[in-house]
């Protein structure tokens, strides 16, 4: 499905790029993440006095900083696939590798985050804007484990569908994370 | 140097990022953002993700039935956050505003 040429994409699932039960998860985690994000915004408006508290705790620099990681390594696996469709598999490798390598720095960063919350003395049982935020984070944290790991399983075997697969998968968790990050540090 | 069109949105992503950080660090310095500031964070949050959808994702590539499925989820949902925090503060729903 992947080494046809781009333009001869037609419509419905196979005009998306890489494996079409990737597509159907990422549905999947949208539809999720999606219900989990109006249910904070409906928290926060049932009970505000918590969440403002909770989000002064919060340093959204290092959310920022985060989200210019997290589009930086898709821009790399993006251009990772690029080089998989000119039959370039050895820099494909290197590429997805290296968006591996800068999608770690994003948990580096969460792991500052948590230290100073949790050294603050805030946990996922302070209160409910804690726990939503320890969920929250916590799950899209998971995602980006789980994302490096396909990064670097699509880089041992860079077949174009492989690549344009594990790239969706990680294009995915930046998405997420892009709504993610305003709702949950900067709206308030 | 020719900047194509991935490079292009990469820069746009960067760009939009630094407008959020200049936000979060004029937040830490005062207090709420209100419903304006809610609506500007979200609409960035909107434009960020078309970047990703279209140019990431290749969703320009696609039919464009995914196009406006996945546009729209994102403007549903961000629509939905910002009526919610709008209900909120207005006193619509909870307890009756932000402090």
């Amino acid at each position: 499905m992947g080494s046809r040429a781009l333009d001869d994409r037609p419509d419905g699932f196979s005009g998306l790029p890489g494996n079409l039960m990737m597509w159907i998860l990422i549905l999947g985690e949208l539809a999720v993440f999606g219900a989990a994000f109006v249910g904070f915004a409906v928290a926060r408006a049932l009970d505000p006095v918590p969440f403002a508290a909770g989000q002064a705790h919060l340093d959204g620099t290092l959310g920022a900083v985060n989200t210019m990681v997290l589009v930086t390594s898709g821009f790399i696996a993006a251009r990772g696939v690029a080089a998989g469709r000119r039959g370039r598999p050895a820099l494909a490798r290197r590429r997805m590798l290296a968006a591996a390598a800068v999608g770690s720095v994003f948990l580096a960063v969460k792991a500052v985050e948590y230290a100073a919350t949790l050294g603050a003395g805030l946990s996922i049982d302070s209160d409910t804007f804690f726990a939503l935020y320890f969920l929250l984070t916590g799950f899209h944290a998971l995602h980006v484990v789980m994302g490096i790991a396909v990064l670097a399983i699509v880089a041992r075997w860079p077949s174009v569908e492989n690549l344009e697969t594990g790239a969706a998968f990680w294009h995915m968790v930046d998405l997420i994370w892009v709504i993610l990050y305003p709702l949950v540090y900067l709206v308030r | 140097m020719r900047i194509d069109r991935l490079t292009w949105s990469w820069l746009i992503l960067l760009g939009l990022s630094t407008v959020t950080l200049l936000f979060a660090q004029h937040e830490e310095s005062g207090s709420g953002v209100g419903i304006a500031g809610a609506a500007l964070l979200l609409a960035v949050a909107v434009a960020k993700g078309r970047e990703i959808l279209l140019h990431y994702l290749e969703l320009d590539r696609a039919g464009a039935g995914w196009r406006v499925l996945l546009s729209g989820y994102l403007v549903l949902l961000c629509g939905a956050i910002l009526l919610v925090h709008a209900a909120g503060t207005w006193g619509w729903i909870g307890p009756g505003g932000t402090p």
